[in-house]
């Protein structure tokens, strides 16, 4: 369980594509740390490239903490020249302890979560910030249970029973949470479908197995698919 | 909210990485260029002349390590020199490590040329080129080949730094098979008479110089410094493991092709390494298997050593503008492809220029001159930083063997220069010339000397804590790089001493 979850919100800073209004509203609840990165090519210094547009990128990415920042809000920055985007991502995640990452993406209005569990390790994470989110947000949520379990096996409908049971006893709508089963067959592209009809994913970080390796990671492939912003909670790091 | 944004700069090298980046940038001329013309000097002794160029490499590489880890900036050397020994020197360093790496990437573009002339020949290629203008085939291939580098650098395409790891690993393991076999082959009678009827071990020294341009690389890593993650550890192990290994696959390389093939079919081949792998595979009956393996082999290797010189080359042109010796303008980054984009202009442009006047292997060797005179200021450069106990100087890795290292690296490399011919060191004698103008025409009345030696000279009247500025901002490295016993304040001195 996370007490005050803190999101780490990735932003290109060489390009202008800045998290949606609606998106921020909607993630206002947890602490926020922005992270400005600019790609660096393989044929220029960082340092050259820090030279040169320090100043530029250090205004874009304040008006993007102005718009998380609100009135009180707890936001901090910060800007990184790399060659490795995802590297910095993870470094300044662990840094500055952050729970969950964003993967931006493009969404209108915000009133439809889906959240993807998958197994017993992870869940209270993902749960605290489905609550957070839900807390200060009118918001419907899906959860759904993300491991190949064969039809009719108890064990889906026990995990999102157990999961609604949680985030009503924390004082949460029942009647805002709803629940999806797959089958073995069908878990995956199922839920490829169920990011089409949602605005924002919540899912926890796994391992890539093999495949994953290869054809990209579960927020990835919901990101490339559907475009919607994926909310990727990290696994507990100990420290 | 008024909370200040901390700028870092991502550290994305480990130690593979920055060891891929030395052995790729020396690993081309030296076996894939040089042995033909190093053997017809010195016959089976130029084993020798490379592994005494490597140990003088090695000695620089040390001194580079130590002053790369104390001030991480772009601009290696002479970043180094300029820091050390103030802007008269970085001048003349700055131009002439410029200079020496343009002069060496024409040198191996035609190294390149030199391969792909029989492949073009073999497969009518011609197309009437060669008669058409007054240029060898090599040069040519050499204009296309370093067109293509210009060109790649200048529009920053994705992935060249992947693609130079695979490069590398690819070439060390056709060397490591030319080795292999090879050896099962090598007949020791055949390096007999060792050394050459005529000159005798007095040829090694010359060959020693004529060789020295094969290990330009190794400083390449310095260039890239605030890059490598943990420079304390990664930044000496790649450099001196890099020379290392690169002086062993030379030295071997060259024993095992006068072993196999008699020295009159190599001396002064410039593809002298594909005729060896002709006659070791052959003995396996894959003789034209190994023949294009090698072949392949020199194209990647001199397409790595001058793609690296190239970017190189612009990284100097943009330290001398932020240290004000050159003008800014030079190094001002493309709007849409973010790179250097005038500076890899200007220095491609060089290049090919060098490429077409011909003379490639005077050149070589005049910027080898320039690199060595780059090479022994360095190693004075960080006897001074220790004497003057600059303040701020606090490297991370310290060198063994202080002062015996960096004063035998500064005298062996400014020794080497008197094997050079005289011509070569005219040619880099003007250039030095040329530097001292630039410095009182252009540079005396732009910057202030701060330079350790500058400031051990008048000491600031006023006892205030004035750090040198090796570094070009305080939040270079990230909060996480330095390490955790860190005490030091600015006024720390070299603290080397202890």
């Amino acid at each position: 369980m996370i007490e005050n979850p803190t999101l780490l919100v990735p932003v290109d800073v060489s390009a202008q594509e800045d998290p949606s209004l609606d998106l921020i509203e909607v993630l206002r609840p947890l602490r926020v740390v922005v992270l400005g990165y600019y790609p660096v090519p393989d044929q220029t210094a960082p340092q050259q490239i820090r030279d040169e547009y320090e100043q530029e990128a250090k205004d874009d990415l304040e008006t993007i903490v102005q718009q998380f920042a609100g009135s009180d809000a707890d936001v901090q920055s910060v800007l990184v020249f790399t060659r490795d985007s995802a590297q910095s991502i993870d470094r300044v995640a662990n840094e500055y302890d952050c729970d969950s990452v964003l993967v931006s993406g493009v969404t209108g209005e915000i009133a439809r979560v889906l959240v993807s569990l998958k197994d017993e390790q992870n869940m209270f994470r993902v749960l605290g910030v489905v609550e957070s989110l839900m807390a200060s947000n009118d918001l419907e949520v899906t959860l759904y249970h993300a491991e190949s379990i064969e039809k009719g096996s108890a064990k889906s409908e026990l995990y999102l029973r157990g999961a609604t049971d949680w985030l009503t006893e924390r004082g949460l709508d029942r009647e805002a949470i709803s629940w999806e089963e797959p089958t073995a067959e069908t878990q995956e592209s199922a839920l490829l479908d169920l990011a089409e009809s949602h605005d924002v994913v919540v899912t926890g970080e796994y391992e890539p197995d093999i495949r994953e390796r290869v054809v990209g990671t579960v927020p990835d492939r919901i990101h490339d698919r559907t475009g919607r912003p994926v909310v990727v909670v990290r696994k507990e790091r100990s420290v | 909210m008024g909370s200040e944004t901390e700028t870092q700069l991502e550290r994305t090298l480990g130690l593979t990485e920055a060891l891929m980046i030395g052995i790729g940038t020396m690993v081309g001329a030296g076996i894939f260029v040089l042995p033909g013309a190093a053997a017809a000097l010195s016959g089976p002794a130029s084993a020798i002349a490379f592994v005494l160029a490597g140990g003088i490499a090695m000695l620089t590489a040390l001194s580079a390590s130590e002053l790369a880890t104390a001030m991480p900036a772009s601009g290696g050397p002479y970043h180094f020199i300029n820091k050390g020994l103030g802007p008269l020197f970085g001048s003349i360093a700055g131009l002439g490590n410029w200079l020496g790496l343009a002069f060496a990437t024409a040198f191996y573009a035609v190294g390149f040329g030199n391969y792909v002339d029989p492949l073009m020949a073999s497969l009518e290629l011609n197309l009437g080129i060669v008669a058409a203008v007054p240029l060898s085939g090599p040069q040519i291939g050499g204009l296309a080949a370093a067109a293509a580098f210009i060109v790649v650098s200048y529009l920053s395409t994705d992935g060249t730094g992947d693609l130079q790891n695979v490069i590398v690993i690819v070439l060390l393991v056709i060397l490591g098979a030319f080795i292999v076999l090879g050896a099962t082959q090598a007949r020791p009678a055949e390096l007999l008479p060792f050394f050459p009827q005529g000159s005798g071990p007095g040829s090694i020294l010359p060959t020693t110089a004529l060789v020295f341009v094969s290990y330009l690389g190794f400083a390449q890593v310095a260039t890239v410094a605030g890059e490598i993650k943990a420079p304390g550890k990664n930044l000496p192990r790649a450099m001196v493991g890099g020379v290392l290994l690169v002086t062993l696959i030379y030295a071997a390389s060259i024993l095992i092709l006068l072993g196999v093939v008699p020295l009159d079919q190599v001396a002064g081949e410039g593809t002298a390494i594909a005729i060896g792998a002709e006659a070791i595979f052959g003995g396996f009956g894959i003789g034209l298997i190994g023949v294009g393996l090698l072949t392949f082999g020199g194209l990647l290797a001199t397409a790595s050593s001058a793609n690296a010189s190239v970017l190189s080359a612009s990284r100097i042109n943009y330290a001398m503008g932020r240290d004000g010796l050159m003008d800014k303008r030079l190094s001002k980054i493309h709007d849409r492809f973010n790179t250097p984009y005038r500076s890899i202009a200007l220095t491609g442009g060089l290049i090919l220029l060098f490429i077409v006047a011909g003379q490639v292997n005077a050149l070589a060797k005049a910027g080898s001159v320039l690199h060595l005179l780059v090479y022994g200021l360095l190693n004075v450069s960080l006897i001074v930083m220790r004497e003057t106990e600059a303040m701020g100087y606090d490297p991370e890795f310290e060198l063994p063997g202080y002062p015996v290292v960096p004063a035998l690296g500064a005298l062996l490399s400014f020794a080497l220069i008197g094997f050079m011919d005289l011509q070569q060191i005219l040619l880099a004698g003007t250039l030095v010339v040329a530097g001292i103008v630039w410095y009182f025409v252009y540079v005396r009345k732009r910057v202030e000397d701060t330079s350790a030696l500058a400031q051990y000279r008048s000491p600031p009247a006023v006892e205030v804590e004035v750090a040198v500025d090796f570094d070009v901002g305080p939040d270079d490295i990230p909060a996480e790089d330095i390490p955790a016993d860190d005490s030091t304040t600015a006024g720390h001195g070299g603290g080397a001493n202890d």
